[in-house]
């Protein structure tokens, strides 16, 4: 585009689109496809660890269950339990032991913590509500992932939708067991600053009570044998990858994703000015015509999961909204985040109970925890937490799986049954605060981009959605180049920025889906003893993924696209065969068991193997369209040809759907 | 879970779809040689947005409001993208598709009460 000419709103925008797109489409393309497994990170880490595949979550064996706790944690301030559910056969044991063995303080500690924070971390003062996220919601999510019961807990006290969202991420989550995984280990390197958030907001969750230790076993449910699931850095990986990216200060991170969401939006909303006719072009995809087909790909996965798309952009950077712009939350609580962070907190937080001193017996369970399968018969009993077990004020609580419900009130509808440990009694629950309509909004929005509902259609809808995106961004960045092939034919030569975006879509596209498979391969492959072995799991990843860029820059353009496609195609097919291999549980008897997550894993990955490997073979044999003897003038008429994408959407012909064989003889009138 | 539901939903949304790609002069004359009508055309499109709002009671009805919006429009991108594919590599069998699709909706609607 010509600055130096007027030039109309479309044509702007036009230009807008093809370079807030380009510059971040490699970002966004790996954002997107590691954002899209993110929706089942449970099923991932489970499926990487195949020592837990056969367990058998036809009935739960409560006593020995609580044998376990009584022995390996005797003096432990909270048991939790999380019942084996449709997103993780087995059941989850972990607990938590206070430090010195002094009773959990009081919320009023806080504010004395909230002043040293402040003090201290001068970066803290400002995102607060980051901090919120960073610090207690990173750290609680990270107990989650050890299955830390406090995280319960340190989630109430997060604010608003975060906590509210935590809280359902300790359910969902307290069973995966990507414990001590690298993804931690590299939270541990963070800045100074950061650990002080962090561990501020962690003292503050625990009430200030200082270093629990926790700990976690899983438990074959009907058994009650004790499994030991390998070390990995599993789903977790990839879902801290796509807000954060890897081997950076966390927040450096999110600013970057926060940049580029930013760019994804504006990209957005731009598309949507630049295609002249949305509904006239809803289901029109004419493929074999070259740019044409490239064009039509591109407008078709946009709008046709356009509200998914908007939605998860928006949301995106809902999620980061105290990080980037704070002004809101320093406007009502000046330059202390505690307040804010007290207030939510008051708002979400039911009261906590403290030991009487007194010993007692624990009550039977099993009474209590058939009342709660029989209060619950379509959802069941997602996780039960003990407080103070073995004292006379000892709570027993069993709680709902943690997946949305409705969210028309804008918080989930997971209900608990509460009841006196030492008696059995039932418990009535605390009267919570219903949330404001802000609150609503910004809950359901939250959700919705996290993917928590209780049945799994949704979810394979926003998989699938996201699949969508995915395929928008690539189909995008490809016709950026497709869209100068001519050009390029016309002078002979490939100016360095045209091989730079080439070889940038080699590498970003299929090179991604290639390390995203050998990180697969490595979960199998790499010894289960290993020390470290996490770690070695996140080197393959860049080590495959920084191959697949030495490659693409060695390679022709279309080789390297062919090879890469066809290696992402073999890697990722394959990965039942390795499952089964590697001690997994193979694909017919996960089907024959209902094994759905594993199941749905394993073929997922061998029909998107067999598309890749589909995409290759179409790669392979493209031969470049015969091209049209254009008269000089019509070439002349749309100087924008540059430009690529306004040509492509503006200047649209409406040319009627000739068969396939007219349309490539040469023009009668040529 | 909601299976009965989700059946429901995209049957209707996809028969809704396959009407309104139909009313469409560019698909009409695809699909039938000759473009219908116009008031022809209009009916199927006033049909089809009917069918893609029904649809939208099932969903909202088994997921709650806000996720059964989400949930709708989920199916929605589906289901215009089974089209938008068919119309380009097999058009001829839209109109088996939309009577599969009617009659699986007619289905659903009896299963689901």
């Amino acid at each position: 585009m010509r600055f130096d000419q007027p030039r109309g709103l479309r044509q702007s925008m036009s230009w807008l689109h093809t370079w807030s797109g380009l510059v971040l489409g490699w970002f966004l393309f790996a954002i997107f496809v590691t954002g899209t497994l993110s929706f089942f990170r449970n099923e991932i880490t489970f499926w990487m660890q195949p020592e837990l595949h056969r367990a058998d979550k036809s009935r739960v064996d409560l006593d020995r269950a609580l044998q376990v706790l009584a022995r390996e944690a005797p003096h432990a301030t909270q048991w939790s339990m999380t019942f084996p559910s449709s997103r993780n056969p087995t059941l989850g044991l972990s607990w938590q032991i206070p430090a010195g063995g002094e009773s959990r303080a009081t919320a009023g500690e806080a504010p004395r913590e909230g002043g040293r924070d402040r003090a201290n971390a001068p970066r803290e003062r400002k995102p607060a509500g980051e901090g919120a996220e960073n610090g207690a919601g990173a750290r609680a999510e990270r107990g989650g992932e050890r299955g830390n019961p406090a995280f319960r807990e340190s989630a109430k006290n997060l604010p608003g939708a975060h906590g509210e969202d935590l809280r359902q991420r300790a359910d969902g989550q307290a069973a995966d067991s990507a414990r001590g995984s690298a993804v931690s280990r590299a939270a541990q390197a963070e800045s100074a600053q950061q650990q002080q958030i962090a561990q501020a907001a962690h003292s503050q969750a625990q009430g200030g009570s200082g270093h629990g230790r926790d700990a976690r076993v899983v438990l074959d449910p009907a058994t009650g044998e004790r499994l030991q699931g390998r070390t990995t850095a599993g789903g977790n990986f990839l879902y801290r990858f796509h807000f954060e990216l890897y081997g950076m200060d966390r927040l450096w991170g999110r600013w970057i994703i926060g940049i580029a969401t930013m760019f994804m939006f504006i990209a957005l909303i731009s598309g949507v000015i630049v295609h002249r006719n949305i509904f006239k072009d809803f289901f029109t995809f004419r493929p074999a015509r070259g740019k044409r087909s490239w064009i039509d790909a591109h407008a078709a996965t946009s709008v046709l999961s356009l509200p998914f798309h908007i939605v998860i952009t928006f949301s995106g950077l809902l999620l980061f909204g105290p990080m980037m712009i704070p002004t809101a939350m320093q406007g009502a609580y000046g330059d202390n985040p505690t307040a804010y962070m007290q207030a939510m907190r008051a708002r979400n937080l039911g009261q906590t109970s403290s030991p009487s001193g007194e010993r007692a017996p624990l009550t039977d369970l099993k009474p209590l925890y058939d009342a709660a399968r029989l209060a619950w018969p379509e959802r069941g009993v997602g996780s039960l937490t003990i407080t103070h077990p073995g004292d006379r004020g000892a709570i027993v609580e069993f709680r709902q799986p943690m997946m949305g419900g409705s969210l028309a009130a804008g918080r989930s509808t997971a209900q608990t049954l509460k009841f006196d440990g030492a008696t059995g009694e039932r418990l009535d629950p605390a009267p919570l605060a219903p949330p404001t309509l802000v609150q609503s909004i910004s809950n359901v929005l939250i959700m919705l981009h996290r993917g928590f509902f209780a049945s799994p259609v949704p979810r394979w809808l926003l998989f699938l959605a996201g699949v969508g995106g995915s395929l928008m961004i690539a189909t995008g960045m490809v016709m950026w180049r497709v869209a100068r092939q001519k050009k390029q034919e016309k002078t002979g030569r490939t100016p360095f920025g045209h091989r730079l975006v080439e070889i940038s879509n080699v590498a970003g596209i299929a090179g991604l889906l290639v390390a995203t498979a050998a990180y697969f391969w490595a979960n199998r492959l790499i010894p289960a003893d290993l020390p470290g072995r996490a770690d070695w799991e996140i080197r393959v990843f860049f080590i495959a993924w920084a191959a697949m860029l030495v490659h693409a820059l060695l390679r022709r353009h279309k080789a390297a696209w062919v090879e890469q496609l066809a290696c992402a195609g073999f890697l990722t097919a394959a990965l039942p065969f390795v499952n089964a291999f590697t001690g997994g549980l193979p694909l017919p008897a996960s089907i024959a068991l209902g094994q759905g997550l594993l199941a749905g894993f394993d073929l997922c990955a061998l029909f998107m193997g067999i598309g890749f490997f589909y995409a290759a073979w179409k790669v392979c044999r493209h031969v470049p369209r015969v091209r049209r003897e254009v008269p000089e003038a019509s070439a002349a008429d749309h100087p924008a040809d540059a430009d690529g994408l306004e040509d492509g959407l503006r200047v649209l012909p409406v040319e009627p759907l000739a068969p396939a064989a007219t349309h490539l003889q040469p023009e009668a009138n040529a | 879970m909601n299976l009965g539901a989700d059946l429901l939903v995209f049957t209707l949304v996809l028969a809704g779809f396959a009407a309104m790609c139909t009313s469409m002069d560019r698909h009409a004359k695809q699909l039938f040689r000759q473009s219908p009508p116009p008031t022809v055309r209009r009916l199927r499109a006033l049909a089809g947005a009917v069918a893609l709002l029904l649809a939208l009671a099932p969903a909202i009805d088994a997921y709650g409001l806000s996720v059964g919006i989400a949930v709708w429009f989920g199916f929605l991108a589906i289901a215009s993208t089974l089209l938008c594919l068919l119309l380009a590599y097999r058009p001829q069998a839209l109109q088996l598709v939309f009577s599969i699709a009617a009659t699986g909706a007619l289905f659903a609607a009896l299963l689901d009460g």
